[in-house]
């Protein structure tokens, strides 16, 4: 009778508390949602004002998804030690763009191996990038990762195993709580402008017809100026990343 | 003990079985809104879309009037060209006959320093520029020409009969003086901007002058401010052709950074740069196509 109640309350507790992992991913995904939509409503008020952004701009910028997967690109093969995980090495193959409207897709491979266990961990991650401009610093675009899906792979020896339901779930509240303690993906673009009119001289001569003559230089001094692109406003299309900013 | 097992057990089992969802889901809730929002927002999307070129960089109209407008931002608002003179030569006018027998002359006086002698200044005010769809962008600055002279004159003596003009008549020196000679003029002048692209430069504006070519400065003397009398004049040759070029050699050109993490457990320095490829005018500004290239630190 003990050794029955004691599973029951074991199963209980287990189902609890996989309801609340459920519970902790829906909050995540409803905020995600809520976010995204918060998102695509500000946009779309502000295109119904603006139809074209670059009326009320002084310089704008488009880098297509294949140029973000460039800069990205130098990520790949890049491997950390994570703290939370002792003895557990993430190594990341790649990180891509997936381009969307108002939010752009990441795709990343990753591999998470214990060499104690012989134990590899391939994980195929879908996040969403979401640009954050620093109101203290608008001359830089930061980049906000927030992880979607994940397609984890246990790999031991020789056996491969595709975790599903619960231990995926687990896996991916502890794969977003690493990702929220790295938030700040960032790519820093420092916009410094510089204007130089450099200094002019001529030698002139002025003629005198039957009379004479005057020699003489024309100079003027050089000018120079220094401005600041500040970031207003980045919009992310299928396209890629298209960034408004004006000069301060 | 028992007891609390089991109390606890069937608390936590109604939680449970209680916790199913009766409610409407309210993330299908949401996905739908945002698909519709998402059919809402294409059409004003659409127009955004860059499809030929993995960089296009926009310059505004009016930013680019602002660059151009900062040459007025020199003390007091006027982009100066002074002229000094070097040396000089001959008359600036002279006469040979007439009332004042055997004639006279004016000159840059030589007993100053010839950078005293003649001193003129071109001065450029910017008020207004217009954008024109052919990527021109014309300006009609207000020009302002000054100038001073320190002058020298002379009267020759009158003629001797059986001498002539013969300078070596006795009295034939004559007499002479020196003084000051002003010049002043307004006008409009026009400027035109262009601009170009190419490898070594992302962006050079151009500014061209187009009109006027040339200032008139006239002498006058007069005997204590009376009776001006205009003795002379010169064609004084304004600098036509291309007044200021302004580049841009590392417009948009970055240095950056790849880095994960606050603190950063990875970070990777880049430099980026931008090669332009087209160059496309339109009403609102300029758009630059380019390609871009990336160099990462090799540390």
């Amino acid at each position: 009778m003990k050794k029955c109640q004691i599973l029951l309350l074991l199963v209980v507790f287990l189902f609890s508390s996989c309801l609340s992992i459920k519970k902790q991913l829906f909050k995540q995904e409803f905020e995600y949602l809520k976010s995204k939509q918060a998102n695509l409503l500000k946009l779309e008020s502000f295109l119904s004002q603006n139809p074209n952004p670059e009326n009320i701009s002084d310089v704008s910028l488009f880098i297509s998804g294949n140029k973000i997967d460039n800069i990205l690109a130098g990520a790949d093969g890049f491997a950390v030690q994570i703290k939370e995980m002792p003895g557990v090495e993430i190594s990341i193959a790649y990180i891509r763009t997936d381009f969307s409207d108002c939010f752009p897709g990441l795709r990343i491979r990753a591999c998470a191996i214990k060499k104690s266990m012989n134990m590899a961990l391939d994980l195929s991650l879908t996040a969403a990038i979401q640009p954050i401009i620093d109101e203290a610093n608008p001359s830089i675009a930061k980049f906000g990762v927030y992880i979607l899906d994940i397609v984890p792979v246990v790999e031991l020896d020789m056996t491969k195993i595709r975790l599903r339901g619960f231990l995926k779930d687990l896996l991916k509240i502890k794969l977003s709580q690493i990702a929220s303690a790295l938030p700040d993906f960032t790519i820093p673009l420092s916009w410094d402008l510089a204007m130089n009119i450099p200094a002019f001289q001529k030698d002139i001569s002025i003629g005198i017809p039957n009379k004479g003559g005057i020699a003489g230089t024309m100079k003027s001094p050089a000018i120079s100026w220094m401005g600041k692109l500040a970031i207003d406003r980045i919009i992310s299309l299928t396209d890629g990343f298209h960034i408004y900013a004006s000069v301060k | 003990m028992k007891r609390l097992l089991t109390w606890v057990s069937i608390f936590f089992g109604i939680i449970v079985v209680a916790e199913p969802q009766t409610k409407p889901d309210p993330i299908q809730q949401v996905k739908d809104e945002i698909q519709k929002l998402e059919i809402h927002l294409k059409p004003l999307l659409q127009p955004l879309l860059v499809s030929d070129t993995h960089c296009r960089i926009w310059l505004s109209a009016q930013f680019l009037i602002r660059i151009l407008n900062i040459v007025n931002q020199v003390p007091d608002g006027y982009m100066r060209f002074t002229f000094t003179c070097i040396s000089n030569w001959g008359y600036l006018e002279h006469k040979g006959d007439g009332m004042l027998g055997c004639g006279w002359y004016l000159e840059l006086n030589p007993k100053v320093p010839p950078q005293d002698r003649l001193k003129a200044t071109l001065e450029f005010h910017m008020p207004s520029a217009s954008w024109n769809e052919n990527g021109i962008l014309v300006l009609s600055p207000y020009l302002r020409f000054l100038a001073d002279a320190n002058l020298h004159w002379h009267i020759w003596g009158p003629p001797i009969p059986g001498w002539g003009c013969d300078p070596r008549r006795p009295g034939g020196n004559g007499f002479g003086g020196d003084v000051g000679g002003e010049a002043a003029s307004n006008s409009e002048a026009r400027f035109l901007v262009s601009f170009e692209s190419n490898l070594s430069d992302w962006l050079t504006i151009r500014g061209n002058l187009d009109y006027p070519s040339k200032l008139y400065m006239n002498f006058y003397l007069s005997l204590q401010g009376l009776w001006p009398v205009n003795v002379g004049s010169i064609e004084f040759p304004v600098p036509t052709g291309e007044i200021f070029c302004v580049r841009f050699p590392s417009l948009l050109q970055n240095r950056g950074r790849l880095s994960m993490g606050a603190p950063p457990i990875f970070e990777k320095s880049y430099n980026i740069f931008f090669y332009p490829e087209k160059m496309e005018f339109g009403k609102t500004g300029i758009s630059l196509k380019s390609n871009i290239m990336f160099f990462w630190d090799m540390k």
